[in-house]
């Protein structure tokens, strides 16, 4: 098997890109995974669950490195940040 | 020196960097909201299991990490970081950090409760921010 080697520089694009994309796609996902988390790769939803460890488990068994991707809550509206 | 940002989750400003760290070695891109609260820069739990790191292989912080959530989580060191800001006018701007804080949260059975801790996002703290004037902008939608 080719191993495939991924500069950070390209691995920071993708991720970027990713993020960028959940955000642009933000108003289509709200419908579709309220109060869920969604991961983006390569600018398209890859899975989704309510659990985010649950997701990445998954994931990680599936595609192994996670770095570039975007895992990210979708709101529900019913929570409120204060850090 | 300057560094730009987006709006985002909750309308906080957010920043776009890679960070490396030497103990665990790992090197691997991060969103971190702005914090002028947060003493110093941590990474909470779901970037932690995104990039694949453990928490065994840290070491526990002398300090204890008290919040508005309480006092809840356990503080981990990762040692050694360098975290380079990508979107600045200067060309890979690195700041670097003798460690930075693994938050590490209770494993809580509610799922409620449980989610609401999954969605924190990490904080770039005052340990970085104190270098910077920080300056706001319009929010965005998300």
């Amino acid at each position: 098997m080719e191993a495939t080697i991924v500069s950070d520089k390209d691995r920071f694009k993708a991720f970027h890109q990713n993020m960028e994309w959940f955000r642009d796609h933000y108003p289509e996902l709200k419908k579709k995974y309220a109060d869920e988390f969604v991961a983006v790769n390569n600018q398209r939803v890859v899975d989704s669950d309510a659990d985010s460890y649950k997701l990445i488990h998954r994931l990680r068994k599936q595609y192994g490195d996670l770095r570039s991707f975007a895992i990210e809550h979708v709101d529900d509206g019913k929570v409120e940040l204060i850090l | 020196m300057k560094i730009s940002g987006e709006r985002a989750k909750g309308g906080l400003g957010y920043l776009y960097c890679t960070v490396t760290g030497t103990s665990p070695a790992f090197s691997s891109p991060i969103r971190f909201a702005v914090d002028t609260g947060a003493e110093a820069t941590c990474m909470m739990d779901r970037d932690i299991a995104r990039i694949g790191l453990k928490y065994s292989q840290m070491s526990k912080s002398p300090r204890q990490l008290i919040g508005v959530g309480g006092a809840g989580p356990k503080s981990l060191l990762i040692r050694g970081v360098t975290i380079e800001f990508s979107d600045s006018d200067t060309p890979d701007h690195r700041e670097t950090l003798e460690s930075i804080i693994a938050v590490r949260h209770p494993r809580y059975r509610l799922p409620r409760k449980k989610a609401v801790i999954e969605q924190l996002p990490s904080l770039l703290g005052v340990d970085i921010l104190h270098k910077y004037r920080i300056r706001s902008m319009i929010a965005m939608s998300t």
